[in-house]
């Protein structure tokens, strides 16, 4: 039956549980530095890459706002424009005629384009 | 020892000012404190809520009114949208020089030079509106000046690129009594919920810089936006016959009149007009708020002669008469007390039913509601729709028929002929498109589809009210109203090629001071539709009081005549007879 370790013998160097991968204190030590400053890396890359895209949502945001304002003025004046009374106006500028005098064509049996 | 005690006592008095310093210290921040969290508690929590807490309204997007437009590239126009324009506010606290200040932003706003310059010179003031609904040139031309404490906040404002063009249709938007914003009158008012859509709202927490903090609890409800309503009006046909309702008004020197053209197959309004009208955009600019209210379904009148076509019809179709039958004109009528005479004060000797008509005689259409009865005839006044609202989406007025529906005598016979009773020029439209429908009433609508913001429709299908007379008696009347357009009253709204139905109406007008009807004094109305093998429009127009022309024939009949010759033009509508012009 195997023997219960002590409290000095469990938190004592050589009973580590990294001592199984044959790893020193001292490199173990590295090699936790080393991975918390490449997390410490990984955590402002994605953190500035977030901001970057969070910046880029929010100027296209602006731009659709902005695209939407404008649309929403041309839509007005092309209402405007389209306006009857506006249409009335600057349709006289451009000298029509009248269509009241006009005949409708009735269909003849057997006509044929003369060409 | 004597100097030892006197640097003891020096030092006892340091201590005592070095604690009674702090001493004093405390008393005045513990009395700072007092002032801060208890006295001034309420004040500090608002702020800091308003600085932390972020409660807004999400206001929707108010829903447009439509109309189709084959020509536009979206396919519809709007006779009624939405437009963002600009309040002016200064801040006069900000400002160092109000009279240059003033003197440069006179000439841009309506305000007067000594208004301005009071209002920018309140020198602890935070907030002055100076002018709503600047556009954004007027605000370009402002922000250019470049003057500290001038500013501009969005103001979301219905705008009606038409104008004038159907306002008595689409209403405004104006303040109601709680100053909110909401529909009045016409369509604005009538699908006020629709168009207003749904307010949202969002309560969250902002951090020092204003951001929103997304872990903080939060809730919010978005914004729906109002519904879009399509209307059933044809933009050219509208504009075309209010303008031509508006040059006969000012020919006639009429007091105003209306018009109302319809689809009788269905019910749907193509054009309504009513004159005066109101620019919807400067509401608040109108003096006399009787031009609010849709003159062609809000203002009832006597219609005059054009009832002799509902009696006649009626006595038809009880087959009491047909339009051959005849009897003699003795030129005027007892009823008790009263004489009823015919318009022209003549007797005519014998008349055929055809021949009531197109001389219009009073004494006839007496004959033909008195061989069904008064009984009968309030009957058929009824379901021919008058006494009660046509049901259309709009504000309506449901006319006056009591005295027909007493069925006395005299109020019977004045109602042959269309007096003693009040109808509107809708339900006129309604009526008359009865005997173009193979005597169907049809009820009429103007909204063709209400399209919701989730892009479902709602469309409004045509509805038969009921079968007032039958198919038979329909073609019977519609053959002897275009005697009336050929031979009668009605020559005027003639348009050659075509067989066009028609009735006139000139009616005296109540004074409401004496209860007696005015000397000399008419309203003229012609109400028909065209051609008559297969009626595209039923049409209604009237001329309140004109006062150039005593008769209708002279005043409704031709504006008729020149409005039904436009619409069978624009609709390619191909003559069924030779084109002659008399």
């Amino acid at each position: 039956m195997a023997r219960k370790l002590n409290s000095r013998e469990i938190l004592s160097p050589e009973h580590h549980w990294w001592h199984a991968l044959k790893l020193s204190t001292q490199k173990f030590a590295i090699l936790v530095s080393i991975g918390a400053v490449a997390t410490g890396f990984g955590y402002v890359f994605m953190t500035n890459q977030t901001a970057q895209e969070g910046f880029a949502i929010k100027g296209l945001q602006q731009q659709i706002a902005k695209t939407q304002a404008d649309n929403q003025k041309l839509e007005l004046k092309s209402a405007d424009l389209q306006a009857l009374a506006a249409v009335q106006a600057s349709s006289t500028q451009l000298g029509m005629v009248s269509a009241d005098t006009f005949q409708y064509l009735a269909p003849t049996g057997g006509a044929v384009a003369a060409r | 020892m004597a100097q030892r005690r006197g640097t003891g006592n020096r030092r006892i008095n340091r201590e005592s000012i070095v604690i009674g310093f702090f001493v004093v210290f405390a008393l005045l921040l513990g009395l700072r404190l007092f002032t801060l969290q208890v006295l001034q508690h309420g004040f500090y929590t608002a702020l800091a809520a308003d600085i932390h807490q972020l409660n807004e309204k999400l206001l929707p997007t108010r829903g447009q009114i439509l109309v189709s437009d084959p020509q536009s590239s979206t396919g519809v126009y709007p006779l009624a949208t939405n437009k963002t324009l600009h309040l002016l506010y200064v801040v006069p606290k900000q400002i160092t020089d109000p009279i240059a200040a003033s003197e440069a932003l006179a000439p841009l706003v309506t305000m007067p030079k000594d208004e301005l310059l009071k209002r920018l010179s309140k020198a602890n003031d935070l907030y002055e509106p100076i002018q709503h609904s600047m556009t954004d040139d007027q605000q370009t031309a402002i922000a250019a000046l470049k003057i500290t404490g001038v500013a501009f906040s969005d103001e979301p404002t219905r705008y009606y690129p038409d104008k004038n063009l159907g306002s008595q249709i689409l209403g405004f938007v104006g303040y109601n009594a709680q100053n909110l914003k909401v529909g009045r009158y016409g369509l604005e008012g009538w699908y006020q919920k629709e168009l207003a859509g749904q307010q949202g709202y969002i309560n969250a927490q902002k951090d020092a810089s204003g951001q929103l903090i997304a872990t903080a609890t939060q809730s919010w409800q978005p914004a729906i936006d109002g519904s879009n309503l399509l209307l059933t009006i044809d933009r050219t046909v509208q504009f075309e016959a209010c303008q031509q309702l508006d040059d006969a008004v000012q020919k006639h020197g009429a007091d105003g009149g209306s018009l109302v053209i319809m689809d009788p197959k269905t019910g749907a309004i193509i054009a309504m007009c009513g004159a005066p009208n109101y620019d919807p955009n400067n509401f608040n600019q109108v003096t006399d708020a009787k031009v609010f209210a849709n003159a062609a379904t809000q203002v009832p009148y006597e219609p005059g002669s054009v009832f002799k076509a509902f009696t006649m019809s009626a006595a038809l179709n009880e087959g009491k008469v047909t339009p051959d039958s005849t009897y003699t004109d003795t030129g005027e009528v007892k009823v008790g007390s009263f004489t009823i005479k015919n318009s022209d004060e003549k007797a005519h000797g014998v008349q055929t039913m055809k021949q009531v008509l197109d001389e219009s005689l009073n004494t006839g259409a007496i004959y033909a509601m008195s061989q069904i009865g008064a009984d009968k005839f309030s009957q058929y006044v009824k379901a021919f729709g008058f006494g009660s609202p046509t049901n259309i989406d709009l504000d309506e007025s449901s006319g006056n028929i009591s005295g027909v529906a007493s069925k006395k005598d005299i109020y019977a016979d004045t109602g042959a002929f269309g007096q003693g009773l009040t109808v509107t020029p809708l339900q006129l439209a309604a009526a008359y498109g009865v005997m173009a429908n193979g005597g169907k009433l049809m009820q009429p609508y103007i909204v063709a589809k209400v399209q919701k913001p989730d892009g479902t429709e709602v469309v409004t299908q045509p509805k038969v009210v009921r079968q007032v007379i039958s198919a038979e008696t329909a073609a019977t009347i519609s053959g002897m109203l275009v005697d009336v357009v050929e031979n009668g009253h009605g020559k005027k709204a003639a348009v050659p090629g075509y067989y066009v139905a028609g009735k006139t109406g000139t009616a005296q007008i109540p004074d409401l001071t004496t209860g007696k009807y005015m000397v000399g004094a008419t309203n003229g109305t012609f109400a028909g539709f065209a051609p008559v093998e297969d009626p595209q429009f039923v049409m209604v127009v009237q001329l309140l009081h004109p006062r150039d022309v005593q008769f209708a024939e002279s005043s409704a009949a031709p504006l008729f005549g020149s409005l039904a010759k436009f619409l069978m033009l624009y609709d390619h509508i191909q003559p069924t007879r030779p084109i002659t012009t008399k």
